[in-house]
């Protein structure tokens, strides 16, 4: 199986609260909108979410990209 | 990075010189190189040739004297890419804020052939401009600039696949997929990195940040995978990329299989490498933690063996500290296995801790000093709550089990307090990380309560409001000290406690009922904080570092502060603006307090950008046919510089560190205003259809 690792990032009251990894094991394609839904359960508190945003890099990815089996992806959650 | 200078001469061509070179600086600086004898035209190779050079010509017994300026380098600019003035070319309008000029620098790209397509930024330095084909989009090319905006060099290629980027800051990169051609820049020299297509990949390393302190990044070079496949990620190699002269050097091996992580960080001089072996059958462990100088030399080894470890938390915290706490995803019976990382006293610390039903979860804490932050909060503490399973609450988990492992900047070792062993409680599992950790908790009689760890100390105090009363608390940090806000009354009512820096309640704002739920607002700065609260009548209050508790004030409904902006001290301006919309008052709180109240002149229609030590108001005066109007002020709310522009339309305006910028739409034309305490200067672009961008990395990212 291929490792694609997710840097996830949760702000709150512009402060980063949680950083984690979240590594997928798959050799199927994910989109972004699996992959952000998988990690949103994963979160054990309950959150109000202000603004998501997935990164490749420097690009933002939408919700139908797929993300490249690449480092440099991270997801910010920022929640209220 | 220069390679050398190149000294020429029309009338001198062929003539013997005896030349002497005095650099400005460097490792020779000040000292008298003898170059010796040269023939004119001669070359100075040297990655530092900026100087005087003094060359005597002797057939005319004559001194020559030429001067090679040092480039500009750490320059704050803003800018604006659009069709030049009576040109098919892109201009750059170039705002310099450091010589407080504006210029219009053609790029020698024609509109006709290239569409703009984005712009990216080194901090304080040059940008990347990036072009696709009119006629092909595939048609791909990106032009590289110093500090001053001027151009290094530029790459063009034909590739149906292009990644583009700033790392961190630090760096400029396009990569040239099809081709295999990396380029990327530091802002004073462009290099390349290239690569078969056919057989090759590569993927600069970027799992957790992209560069190190010393401009270091890594490539990963992946094999393509044969028409069968990989059973994994396939085999690869990585490279060190030298930040002094961009060269590329060997770093790691592996096959398929395996999987290497390199984690590296604008905070730290150290390459922290963690080793995955993959098995689809049995599953994946981490077998080894490594951490190396960004040379690439070994510091130290921690073998991960005698359980298996296949998860981990970390951060990197302070300047040149790492905390990893690996850990096991499918069995909580392994400990968690802690290492700590100091590498400007190369100290390893290796401990760990129980897991088990009792400390299933983990939460972990700290701050790198890259970004910025307006709170005076000490970056080098990390923080590590592991904690048992259990409800969510409005004030926290339920937890019959809850340690808390931390090491405040001044510490070189753990220590842990026990807020919970085998009885209930609640606690948040983030907190308030600065000298102190401060989080959210009740300590098991049913009130509402903060637990704060000092180094050497702790103290759990009531904020006197029943935990099943509270619907929502929030809390700002204050450098060490709190603003507490707790919702009662489904939000109806709102109670605020001030924290000082030892954990004790200073001062309480109690139980204001509000005209409509949520109907209170706090904004923090530093140590500095304002709360509106819409009660029966609205009011206000704030606290600065030398408060000791809440100071009653006029209400105001807005309030700007700057927004994030790099700075060496990773600490930027607190000052806050102090404005209700509508009106023409306004204050500012800043350091040492609340200034008066000042008057901004009456408009239809305004902007306010709040800067490192300035701000800026940008007004339609509709006294004056709303002719639009620029006033630049300090955080003592003295006016420093004013401009009555000649438009009435729409504008945009930035306002990063030192950089005030205001932009002017017409049908066909726009005018960038520099804007500064003493100079207040424009240039003029075609509209055609922009890019703009701030050389800051922070601030475009945080």
């Amino acid at each position: 199986m291929k490792i694609l690792d997710i840097d996830v990032n949760i702000i709150k009251n512009k402060q980063k609260i949680k950083r984690f990894k979240k590594t997928f094991y798959t050799n199927e394609s994910l989109t972004v909108e699996h992959v952000k839904s998988v990690i949103k359960n994963e979160i054990t508190f309950p959150f109000e979410v202000v603004k998501e945003d997935f990164y490749y890099m420097s690009d933002e990815l939408k919700d139908t990209d797929s993300v490249p089996f690449l480092s440099g992806n991270e997801l910010i959650i920022t929640i209220k | 990075m220069a390679i050398g200078a190149r000294i020429t001469s029309e009338n001198l061509s062929g003539k013997t010189a005896t030349v002497t070179f005095i650099p400005y600086t460097g490792s020779t600086s000040g000292t008298t190189v003898n170059l010796g004898e040269n023939v004119i035209p001669f070359n100075n190779i040297t990655t530092h040739p900026y100087g005087v050079y003094n060359i005597y010509v002797p057939e005319y017994d004559y001194t020559y004297t030429l001067n090679i300026p040092e480039p500009e380098v750490d320059v704050q600019t803003y800018v604006y890419m659009n069709r030049m003035n009576d040109s098919d070319n892109y201009a750059a309008a170039t705002l310099n804020f450091n010589t407080f000029t504006a210029e219009i620098i053609d790029l020698g790209v024609d509109i006709n052939i290239w569409n703009n397509n984005n712009i990216y930024e080194i901090t304080n330095s040059g940008y990347m401009y990036y072009f696709r084909g009119v006629a092909d989009s595939n048609d791909r090319l990106v032009v590289f600039t110093d500090a001053s905006n001027n151009e290094i060099t530029r790459y063009s290629g034909t590739t149906g696949n292009a990644s583009r980027n700033t790392l961190d800051g630090g760096w400029t990169t396009f990569e040239d997929v099809d081709n295999g051609v990396l380029k990327y820049s530091d802002g004073t020299s462009v290099y390349t990195y290239t690569w078969d297509p056919v057989t090759h990949y590569i993927d600069i390393e970027w799992d957790w940040d992209a560069i190190s302190s010393d401009n270091t990044f890594i490539i990963k070079k992946w094999e393509v995978a044969p028409l069968s496949g990989w059973t994994n990620n396939g085999p690869g190699q990585s490279y060190i990329v030298n930040p002094n002269d961009g060269t590329t050097s060997l770093f790691k091996t592996w096959t398929d299989g395996t999987y290497i992580r390199h984690h590296i960080s604008p905070s730290s001089n150290a390459i922290h490498v963690i080793t995955e072996t993959q098995d689809n059958v049995t599953g994946s462990t981490y077998t080894t933690f490594e951490i190396y100088d960004t040379s690439g030399n070994i510091l130290e080894t921690v073998l991960l063996t005698g359980a298996t470890y296949n998860n981990y938390y970390e951060e990197f915290h302070g300047t040149n500290k790492h905390t990893i706490v690996f850990y096991s995803y499918n069995d909580i019976n392994v400990p968690y296995k802690i290492i700590h990382y100091n590498s400007d006293t190369s100290t390893l610390i290796q401990t760990s801790h129980n897991r088990g039903t009792e400390y299933q979860n983990i939460n972990m804490q700290g701050y790198q000093n890259f970004w910025s932050n307006s709170v005076d909060r000490n970056n080098g503490a990390v923080v590590i709550q592991l904690y048992s399973g259990g409800n969510w609450t409005s004030y926290g988990y339920e937890v019959t089990f809850c340690d808390i492992m931390y090491m405040f900047d001044n510490q070189s070792t753990f220590s842990t307090y026990t807020f919970a062993d085998d009885e209930s409680k609640k606690i948040n599992s983030w907190g308030q990380l600065s000298d102190i950790y401060r989080v959210a908790c009740d300590n098991g009689d049913g009130i509402a309560a903060v637990l704060t760890i000092m180094s050497g100390s702790t103290r759990i105090e009531s904020l006197s409001v029943n935990v099943t009363d509270v619907y929502q608390y929030n809390y700002w940090s204050l450098g060490n000290k709190s603003i507490y806000q707790i919702f009662t009354n489904s939000a109806n009512n709102v109670t605020y406690k001030y924290i000082n820096e030892l954990g004790v309640v200073t001062d309480t704002l109690d139980d204001y009922g509000l005209i409509t739920s949520y109907a209170s607002n706090v904004n923090t700065q530093g140590q500095n904080g304002y709360i509106s609260i819409q009660s029966e009548g609205n009011i206000g209050f704030y606290v600065y570092s030398g408060s000791t508790g809440f100071t009653q004030t006029d209400y105001y409904g807005n309030i700007y502060d700057t927004p994030p902006y790099d700075t060496n001290t990773f600490k930027q301006n607190s000052d806050m603006v102090l404005f209700t919309d509508g009106q023409l008052d306004f204050r500012v709180l800043n350091s040492t307090g609340l200034t008066q109240s000042f008057s901004f002149p009456e408009y239809s229609g305004y902007s306010i950008n709040v800067g490192a030590t300035k701000f800026m108001f940008v007004y339609s005066d509709y006294n004056d046919n709303n002719l639009v109007k620029i006033r630049l002020y300090d955080f003592a709310g003295t006016l420093l510089n004013s401009e009555t522009t000649t438009w009435t339309n729409s504008w945009n305006t930035y306002g990063v560190n030192e950089r005030f910028v205001v932009n002017n739409y017409t049908s066909n034309t726009v005018e960038i205003y520099l804007v500064s305490e003493n100079v207040i200067t424009s240039v003029t672009t075609q509209d055609y259809g922009s890019e703009e961008e701030v050389n800051d990395y922070i601030y475009n990212n945080d």
